[in-house]
């Protein structure tokens, strides 16, 4: 192996991401004849880069020039701007100092430094990230408060003008001092209900101090309504007062709490008045519609009205949106809740219950049943409310009753084959506009449970192919339901694959945190990913009073400390 | 040096600010181009200062945030705080003046760049240093309040560095405020007539002499004296209720029905005020009615009492009075001090309708302007003059002479007035003592400065020596200062400049500290020699 492929090893044991990036910039030769970087040897021998005829080390004695550099370093942790030929943040470590990371200007002068010189001990110490992943706030921020002290090597810094921007900006990097506040405000009823649910705990769980306005109690009200006497034009008005009263509601909880994010669900009682009033009392707000635009359209009037508005369709629902006058419209899909959405050993009893080669669990829509009737000859249990009522009955699950999340959960584990079929009412066969992938996939991967999904438009930007197969066809469906009941081991691979790739990269948290960086401020963000606890006053003015002189910053919480108990 | 912008820093109550405006109109006069800010709380943002006094008013929003804090929401009153410090703005200042003792306005200093700093800034180090000469002065005086010799007033303007200009306090009386004053009092059937206006509040109730006694005291006075009007605030209704349940004659009652430009306005028709140490007083005093301050529990009538000549005070002769600072009084036994019949006749003699009246568990002050501009208070015969008013003025020109006293407006100074000797009120063998004592603080105060002197050379053990008996000399002035009857205030002084020092070495920490045990060495020795040229010759 040489130098290159030795320093590639260790950099991919602490750095994986740079690891990649590295070689995927050698393999495409883009430091190849026109390189900037050159190795040059200094007057004790050892190998100094230069750019340019400039050498970014000392070349007399640059180890030695390094150890005098690194002394000056401040003390704490410490992010190093700058490799260099790599001496500098090796003298930082001889000296013992906690390098928490490294930052390097670009691949090109990686690459080289990495072709020259022995840099094991370095790569595989310390965690290196290239300029570009520091540049987002986010990540300056949560990368600044593990280690507020910024030593920039200055050959590096010299030569590079984003890294001297860097150095430069470093002092102004704030240092998030709470959690955002968010108030998730669910739905009266149905399929979102849940959603938001999840969406509030993984807020609860990514650090932000979150509320959830559950107005689930308020269903029995508006069945209420659903089953009074009157007219059907007479119930939509009531119906529409009632969602008028709970958003007033929304808006006295909000104007009380003063979050820094109201996240709504798809189906909250929020009509574009209550939004409105809440846009002029300072109260950011989001909406994550985790619903198909075609089918559910009134998103057009509420589009507006919602500072970002969160949808599971790309185009062309996000330029729809955009002209709906949509602020800011984003493609977020939905998710799946690792907590809840978990794999279950069943017992016998259980297993007797819900056990079966084929499952679906779900509504009755149209295409579902035309589908499912062709699917006899695999005795398919189905689980969901109204299947009893439907041709399907003899193969309805639970007397056709709605099911509860423990038993959906059992049914998964205890199918050999789940079928997911996206919902159309208006089709007898697949959903003829397959442009969004619905919660059922996310959660029958958490599930660890093995799916065949009707073949969407961005399935694979989820999930790959040996994670979870699709179909395009009713004879492809046939196919892969017997290929994969007489394959147990590919198939449980297969839905372990899918479940790790669920819970990697498709859980509730991973959407929060996403809608947190497009909505709010990069500090609090970070509050939130860096686990930072809502301090008292007082307590904030002793973390800050842990500093050896008193800092502006620490200075207004003592005039708040002053204020605090005076009327 | 000319200032090209001044903040003043004032977050007290109303009659604080009111008593700020002859240190504005010295800022204004002796620097003509500066841009003069004044910080107030949200709560007294109306108090009404004539504007031309100063060019922006920036404005505490204190009500909010504490509500925010009270709700729980302290993260959101950064940002308040942050509004505010942007609306005073992030160009150095050159001069900032902190006339609010508190914690809460010297971390507020912390905040606000600027070039010269008066007053109680937070420092680096987390204490509390107090710049300006006249400003430790004035954070001194709490531990010995009855030696304090200067009113607020003439404290603020001199750390200001402006003289004194003999003017008193200014405030802005707008025609609307005059035109429903003329229709209250027309709806009274006032107008014309001859008025007292009595205000029964103040802000504690130790300094509220109660509301039955001014009712009696009411009933005391002949009609012709003038119509009695009550004034107040709206919280203030329950006294004006008291008095009338006591009070035997017909009085008006404007409590609550009057702002505070209204109540100016009608304080220009009246003849006197009768009132306790609070913001109405101020506001007759600015608009140039004669008052009479019934003083009690913890006002301090040399500090905050009425200020301008022609005044009168009564104050209760009791050797716990004035309260100690931060003291909570059970007993008020000053309010039954001073009596009712005391109380008219004052107010007779205050009105040119009687002699200067003798009290029987009372005494009357009238404020005179002493050389230096300033304004202080004097018993009115035949009320006593006491060792304190004594020790007391004498202090006062101790101070003029070794602190920085800006010469006055030249109509502004008085003269130096006569004294009786000590002897007159003060045993021999006090005096003695007492000048004992101050030669034996005068002596300590220069061992130490010559200890503190030889910091800077000595070995680092020899240093710790030094500075362990320094400290030493220290503790026993402390000592001293708290056993002596008198002799506080220059102790005091000394430890509020050795606390509020910012020098950033040795040789400047022992050059500063060395200055400062000289400097009250020659205080200490110059009221001995004072006390001693009051004394007459004994006889052989």
């Amino acid at each position: 192996m040489s130098l290159f492929d030795d320093n590639l090893a260790a950099l991919e044991s602490r750095s994986p991401d740079a690891a990649l990036r590295i070689r995927r910039f050698v393999s495409a030769g883009e430091d190849g004849a026109a390189a900037r970087f050159t190795v040059v040897a200094a007057s004790d021998g050892s190998p100094v880069l230069q750019q340019d005829g400039r050498c970014l080390d000392s070349r007399r004695n640059p180890a030695d020039a390094a150890r005098r550099e690194a002394a000056s370093a401040g003390d704490g942790a410490i992010v190093v701007a700058g490799v260099g030929s790599g001496y500098f943040v090796e003298a930082l470590l001889d000296a013992g100092r906690d390098v928490a990371a490294l930052v390097a200007g670009d691949l090109e002068s990686l690459a080289a430094v990495m072709r020259a010189r022995d840099l094991r001990r370095l790569l595989r110490r310390v965690p290196l990230l290239f300029l570009d992943t520091v540049q987002d706030p986010v990540e300056c921020i949560c990368l600044k408060t593990k280690a507020p002290v910024l030593a920039a090597h200055g050959g590096s810094v010299a030569l590079s003008a984003s890294l001297r921007d860097f150095v430069a900006a470093w002092p102004r990097v704030p240092r998030p001092t709470r959690p955002p506040k968010v108030m998730v405000v669910g739905p009266i009823a149905g399929g979102s209900l849940e959603t938001a649910r999840s969406a509030a705990r993984a807020a609860r769980s990514v650090g932000a101090d979150t509320r959830f306005l559950d107005f689930a109690p308020f269903g029995d009200g508006w069945q209420a309504i659903s089953r009074s006497q009157v007219s059907a034009a007479a119930k939509r008005q009531l119906h529409s007062r009632y969602s008028e009263v709970l958003g007033e509601v929304v808006l006295q909880e909000a104007s009380a709490w003063r979050p820094d994010l109201l996240l709504a669900l798809a189906q909250a009682p929020l009509g574009s008045r209550v939004l409105q009033q809440l846009r002029s009392a300072g109260v950011r707000t989001a909406f994550w519609y985790v619903e198909n635009f075609r089918v559910l359209p009134y998103w057009k009037t509420v589009a507006p009205a919602y500072d970002t508005f969160f949808a599971i369709q790309r185009e062309p629902f996000l330029s729809m949106l955009r002209e709906a006058g949509s602020p800011k419209a984003l493609f977020l899909p939905t998710a799946c809740d690792a907590g809840r959405h978990v794999p279950v050993t069943l017992t016998e009893d259980e297993r007797a219950r819900y056990g079966a080669d084929v499952s679906f669990a779900g509504a009755p829509y149209l295409n579902r049943r035309r589908l499912l009737l062709a699917l006899t000859e695999f005795s398919p249990r189905l689980w969901g409310e109204g299947w009893h009522q439907t041709e399907l009955a003899p193969f309805a699950a639970n007397g056709g009753r709605l099911f509860s999340l423990p038993e959906m959960i059992r049914v998964f584990a205890g199918t050999r084959v789940n079928l997911n079929i996206h919902s159309a009412a208006h089709v007898d066969g697949l959903d003829p506009d397959p442009d969004y992938v619905n919660p059922r996939t996310f959660e029958l991967a958490a599930c660890g449970a093995f799916q065949l999904v009707d073949q969407r438009e961005h399935l694979r930007d989820l999930f790959s192919a040996e994670e979870v197969v699709s179909f395009s066809s009713l004879s492809e469906l046939s196919d892969r339901i017997r290929y994969y009941l007489a394959h147990d081991e590919e198939r449980l691979a297969m839905a372990a694959r899918s479940r790790q790739r669920a819970l990697a990269e498709h859980t509730f948290e991973h959407r929060v945190r996403e809608a947190f960086r497009h909505t709010l401020p990069a500090v609090l963000t970070a509050g939130a990913l860096l686990g930072v606890k809502r301090h008292t006053l007082d307590e904030a003015v002793k973390e800050a009073a842990a500093h050896p002189a008193m800092t502006v910053e620490e200075a207004k919480l003592r005039v708040l400390q002053e204020l605090q108990g005076k009327r | 040096m000319k200032f090209r912008s001044v903040l003043v820093l004032q977050l007290c109550r109303m009659g604080d600010i009111l008593q700020t405006s002859p240190m504005l109109r010295g800022l204004r006069r002796e620097h003509p181009e500066a841009a003069i800010t004044l910080a107030v709380l949200d709560r007294f943002a109306s108090t009404p200062l004539p504007t031309h006094l100063y060019d922006r008013l920036v404005v505490f929003p204190m009500k909010d945030m504490c509500a925010g804090l009270a709700a729980g929401e302290w993260q959101a009153q950064v940002d308040r705080l942050d509004a505010f410090l942007a609306e005073i703005g992030d160009t150095p200042i050159d001069c900032a003046i902190n006339l609010t003792q508190t914690d809460l306005s010297a971390a507020l200093m912390f905040l606000v760049p600027s070039m010269d700093q008066r007053g109680p800034v937070a420092t680096a180090a987390r204490r509390r240093a107090v710049a300006n000469p006249w400003m430790r002065y004035f954070w001194s005086m709490p531990r010995c309040r009855a030696m304090g010799s200067f009113n607020l007033v003439d404290l603020y303007t001199w750390s200001a560095g402006v003289g004194c200009d003999g003017q008193g306090l200014d405030i802005a009386v707008p025609d609307a405020a005059e035109d429903r004053t003329r229709s209250w009092l027309e709806e009274h059937r006032l107008l014309g007539r001859p008025i007292i206006v009595m205000q029964l509040g103040a802000s504690t109730e130790e300094k509220r002499y109660p509301a039955e006694r001014y009712a009696r005291t009411a009933d005391l006075l002949p009609e012709e004296c003038g119509e009695i009007v009550l004034v107040g605030s709206e919280a203030e209704r329950p006294l004006g209720e008291r008095f009338r349940a006591t009070a035997r004659r017909a009085v008006h009652d404007s409590i609550g029905a009057l702002g505070v430009p209204e109540l100016a306005a009608l304080l220009k028709q009246a003849r006197l005020l009768v009132t306790n140490d609070t913001g109405p007083m101020h506001v007759a005093t600015a608009v140039g009615t004669r008052v009479v301050d019934i003083s009690t529990g913890s006002v301090f009538v040399h500090e905050t009492g009425p200020y301008g000549e022609g005044h009168l005070v009564v104050q209760p002769d009791i050797d716990c009075f004035p309260c100690a600072a931060g003291a909570t009084c059970h007993h008020m036994a000053c309010h039954d001090r001073l009596r009712p019949d005391d109380v008219a006749a004052v107010i007779r003699y205050a009105l040119n309708e009687g002699p200067p009246p003798r009290l029987t568990g009372a005494r009357l002050l009238a404020p005179r302007r002493a050389a230096s501009g300033c304004l202080e208070y004097w018993p009115v015969a035949p009320s006593r003059v006491t060792t304190v008013d004594l020790i007391r003025f004498h202090w006062g020109r101790v101070w003029e002479a070794t602190l920085p006293t800006p010469a006055p407006v030249a109509s502004a100074a008085g003269v130096e007035q006569g004294v009786p000797p000590l002897s007159s009120v003060m045993s021999l063998d006090e005096a003695e003592e007492t000048r004992r004592t101050l030669g034996m603080i005068a002596a300590k105060c220069t061992t130490a400065a010559g200890l503190v002197r030889r910091l800077p050379s000595a070995a680092p053990r020899q240093q710790a020596r030094l500075a362990a008996e320094a400290h030493q000399h220290l503790e026993e002035l402390r000592r001293l200062g708290e056993t002596a009857r008198f002799c506080y205030p220059v102790v005091g002084f000394l430890i509020q400049e050795i606390e509020s020092s910012t020098a950033k070495d040795l040789s400047s920490l022992a050059r500063e500290q060395a200055g400062a045990y000289a400097a009250t060495a020659h205080r200490a020795r110059l009221l001995a020699d004072r006390l001693r040229a009051t004394e007459p010759v004994a006889a052989a």
